[in-house]
């Protein structure tokens, strides 16, 4: 593939949004449906051309020439596809294709096909210029663009209450991400001098911990630039607005909120991950955040009914798990875990959505209760899904080594902060703790869905039990079970066989696949695991059982008030911002509506007396004509 | 009688007439007598011109403005037949209603006021400015003008202009057609 | 017995001019007021051909100015006289008055 198609990648799904938006009003579902996905299999047909250029260990680029050059600032519009960034453009336009398809079946009868499979396309072209671009500058451009398209997204059922709120609110701590990103940007840029991610990794290598001031521009710098990654890939505080975007489509949020734009910040920090070796307290600090991260959401899925807010709060702690890696200073781990998470959860994300459908839009797991008997395709897509989220069996399950490698990283690693020193063999053995608990949520659901005795949904209607009809559906989610299942076998690491190797290297820019945990260190964790997993299934699946869980603590208390982090918001930030509202709004209604008031006033007073000078009658416009021509002359100069 | 004295002896006549038949112009009752006065003070003032060594501009003067432009307003005057204004000059005689003898009385005081002040600025103005050079020997003929204007009519900016002049005429004598041709929507004989 | 000089020629002018304007402000008919405004006209053509006598003396830029000048005169008049006729045909009268109360949206 010549370097010049680099730059098609993004335009075909970008074309094709332009073309739905503008036009895609008078097309029917299965039209725009095809158009969507002809855009995004294009771009992955041209991705897949790189395959050869990339697997050599060569890098493709293409610039489109310079963007700013000023005095003080240049940067270049350029595209450099790299391993790492062809690994993320397989995940994207892969993963974005298959969506896009399963969507066509899911959205068959919405009414605003349009609007939707736009902005999927565009999500897609965002989501790939972040990917492809080689200066920040240009990631800002798509990391922008990926806001904006989850808002859209979110908001797609614009008409339901509280979809607007929950979309608002996914935007507006967006918003505030971006504005630290921009800023530290600006920070990195003040210390380094470039855009280039490149550049900044070859400047920041030559650097070492000892030798650069923790409190410099460039410790800010990566700091505000956390901000913002934080912000994207919903990590405490920011992460409150990740279960409320469920509101969407659930494709979308299979998509956006499980496989890709969530781990945008992801990606960011490891390909920054140089400059982030330097600083072990900003590491620290990105311990502290990724691991209350992971507890909120471990804990939190335990105690949800609503199937898809059950994923997005496993969604919630897997990005934490990803953040622990990247904390350990391990990218590597880090990119393993997303690639596995997102081959997991967008299938459980994409069986749950036909259960959803299957059920007419029903959410509680206690009316779906049972509701897998009838759904072959969709159960077996959950056993993998689940399987992987938990990571119980090797090989099998896409998550158990990338979880691993994460733990295993965590372990060599240290934290610090301040004077804070805590070794990395603890923190893996909290972690470990934490992570029972996905057995626990994981297994739950499965419980729920596979229950003997039916819920109300799982009853059918009019006689008709649940059903998949969809074939898109159907296909989608089996090409998504056999990616799950493979990606335990891609994902192995060297002590497991190493079938892992190329997959690791290729999304490591060719970094070596360490070791990972030999069998004898991961059984205990293992047997653990699967007994837990093995009682909870038991517990949930049987009605009895499970009824005396229910029902508690549904109103207050700190798991149903989400540890309070709502009314931390409101009372911290919510508030004292209306307070200042209010008071900017009374300084500029007594001060300047008051001003404009005696502005209107005076005007109104001179044009009333102008108003007479306009007589209608010509012969004095004609002597006022003549009286200004007589002053101008007496007031020519030189006279 | 020198020739110096001849010129002025002429230009106070001519200066008195143009003064005179001016005024009558603005002040006559019937506008078929303002049109003709305005043609008497051409005469005079096309002589003055001839005095001011610019012969061609005196014939443009009695023939081009008083021979074709006033033509065209006796014409219109004709064909509108305006009745003489009544009470025009009445503040005069004393027969108007108030606020119009008061308008004509401001209107005269402003311009008493102005005619003072113009005066006196134009006569330091003319003192003060430098005395032209010599004129050549065909100064203001028609071969002289005509030399000026299209000499070298490539690169002569006059002679384009010169010749817009005449795109702006055609240009009024469409308008006028225009403006006064009957609506043909309308039935004929309606005005 | 005024001296033929620049000073006493530009006084005709603005004499004449000033006339033309008491004219251009009092009269009612319209064929007065582009009359008046002929008068004007000719005053002012006056100091071209006066300053290119007195002052400039060797090109006849005041002569040239003055043709532009009649041609304009020419143009304005064939339309005000244009607007007159039409006037007079639509309302049988051509008095400043009937003409401003075209502005107050009587037609």
């Amino acid at each position: 593939m010549p370097p010049y198609a680099l730059a098609s990648l993004p335009v075909f799904p970008a074309a094709t949004a332009l073309l739905l938006a503008l036009f895609g009003r008078r097309l029917n579902v299965k039209l725009i449906g095809t158009i969507a996905c002809l855009g995004v299999a294009l771009s992955f047909l041209v991705g897949v051309g790189f395959a050869s250029t990339v697997s050599g260990g060569a890098e493709a680029s293409f610039s489109f020439g310079p963007w700013l050059a000023t005095n003080v600032l240049s940067a270049n519009l350029g595209f450099r596809l790299d391993s790492v960034a062809f690994a993320m453009v397989m995940l994207v336009s892969g993963f974005g294709f298959l969506i896009t398809l399963y969507s066509v079946g899911y959205m068959h009868d919405d009414k605003e096909p349009a609007r939707f499979f736009a902005s999927l396309n565009l999500f897609v072209a965002s989501m790939l210029i972040l990917v492809l671009a080689d200066n920040l500058l240009l990631i800002f451009l798509g990391w922008e663009g990926v806001g904006v398209c989850s808002y859209l997204l979110i908001g797609h059922y614009w008409k339901d209450a509280g979809v607007p709120l929950a979309a608002y609110r996914a935007f507006f701590t967006n918003r505030v991400g971006d504005l630290l990103f921009v800023l530290g940007v600006a920070f990195l840029y003040a210390h380094f001098g470039t855009f280039d991610l490149s550049g900044l990794a070859a400047k920041a290598d030559a650097l070492s911990a000892d030798s650069i001031d923790g409190n410099s521009l460039a410790a800010w710098g990566a700091l505000l630039v956390l901000g913002g990654a934080f912000a994207k890939s919903a990590q405490a505080p920011f992460h409150v607005w990740l279960p409320d975007a469920m509101a969407g489509p659930t494709p979308v949020s299979a998509l956006i909120h499980a496989a890709t734009m969530v781990t945008a910040g992801v990606y960011l920090v490891a390909r920054l991950s140089p400059i982030y070796a330097l600083f072990p307290q900003i590491r620290g600090f990105i311990y502290i955040c990724a691991l209350v991260t992971l507890v909120i959401g471990a804990v939190l899925a335990v105690v949800q009914f609503d199937i898809k807010k059950i994923l997005a709060y496993s969604t919630l702690s897997n990005l934490g798990l990803m953040f622990l890696a990247l904390a350990a200073d391990s990218p590597g781990a880090a990119r393993l875990h997303l690639f596995g998470h997102a081959a997991f959860k967008a299938l459980l994300f994409l069986a749950a959505g036909s259960v959803i459908l299957a059920a007419h839009h029903e959410q509680d797991v206690r009316k779906l209760a049972g509701v897998l008997k009838h759904l072959p395709i969709t159960r077996a897509s959950f056993w993998i899904g689940c399987l992987g989220g938990v990571g119980l069996i090797p090989f099998l399950a896409a998550g158990f080594f990338s979880k691993e490698m994460v733990l295993e990283s965590v372990a060599e690693s240290q934290l610090t902060l301040g004077s804070l020193v805590v070794s990395g063999k603890a923190l893996s053995w909290i972690i470990m703790g934490v992570e029972l608990l996905s057995a626990v949520y994981m297994f739950r659901l499965l419980g729920y869905l596979e229950s003997k005795v039916p819920g109300e949904a799982a009853k059918g209607h009019h006689g008709h039990a649940p059903h998949e009809t969809s074939v898109t559906v159907k296909l989608v989610l089996g090409i998504l079970c056999v990616v799950g299942l493979g990606f335990g076998f891609v994902s192995a690491p060297p002590s497991f066989g190493g079938m892992g190797k190329g997959f690791y290297a290729l999304a490591n820019a060719g970094a070596e696949m360490p070791e990972g945990p030999s069998f004898l260190h991961a059984l205990p964790a293992l047997v653990v695991s699967l007994i837990v997993a093995a009682l909870t299934f038991s517990v949930f699946a049987n009605a009895g059982k499970r009824a005396k869980y229910e029902g508690r603590n549904q109103t207050r208390g700190l798991l149903a008030q989400k540890f309070y982090f709502d009314a931390l918001y409101e009372s911290a930030v919510f508030t004292p911002l209306r307070a200042l509202g209010r008071f900017c709004s009374a300084i500029v209604e007594s001060v300047a509506l008051g001003g404009f008031e005696l502005m209107g006033g005076a005007g109104e007073t001179g044009s009333g007396m102008l108003r007479r000078l306009m007589s209608g009658r010509f012969q004095n416009y004609a002597a006022l004509l003549l009286a200004a021509v007589f002053l101008m002359l007496l007031l020519l100069p030189g006279r | 009688m020198s020739e110096v004295d001849l010129y002025n002896g002429l230009f106070s006549a001519c200066a008195i007439l143009i003064v005179v038949f001016s005024l009558m112009v603005v002040l006559a009752r019937n506008p078929v007598r303002s049109t003709l006065l305005l043609i008497m003070s051409f005469l005079p003032t096309s002589l003055v011109y001839v005095m001011l060594k610019a012969p061609f501009v005196g014939i443009l003067q009695v023939l081009v403005y008083a021979g074709a432009i006033m033509m065209l307003f006796t014409f219109v005057v004709m064909m509108v037949n305006p009745r003489p204004e009544e009470g025009e000059l009445g503040h005069l005689r004393g027969a108007d209603p108030v606020g119009t003898r008061l308008v004509h009385w401001n209107v005269l005081g402003a311009l008493a006021v102005a005619g003072v002040v113009l005066v006196t600025l134009v006569r330091k103005a003319a003192e003060s400015l430098p005395v032209g050079a010599e004129h050549p020997a065909e100064f203001g003929e028609l071969s002289s003008i005509s030399r000026m204007i299209f000499e070298n009519p490539m690169e002569n900016p006059l002679t384009v202009s010169f010749e817009l002049i005449s795109f702006l005429v055609l240009v009024g004598i469409i308008a006028a057609i225009n403006f006064s041709r009957r609506d043909p929507s309308q039935k004929k004989g309606t005005p | 017995m005024l001296d033929f000089n620049l000073a006493n020629c530009l006084t005709l002018a603005v004499i004449v001019f000033l006339t033309g304007c008491y004219g251009l402000l009092t009269r009612r008919s319209l064929v007065m007021i582009l009359l008046s405004v002929e008068v004007m006209l000719n005053g002012v053509n006056f100091t071209l051909i006066a300053f290119n006598h007195f002052l400039w003396g060797t090109h006849e830029f005041g002569h040239y100015l003055y043709m532009l000048s009649i041609g304009v005169a020419a143009a304005e008049a064939a339309i005000g006289l244009g607007m007159t006729i039409v006037f007079f045909r639509n309302y049988r009268d051509i008095s400043r008055e009937r003409a401003s109360r075209l502005s107050e949206g009587e037609l």
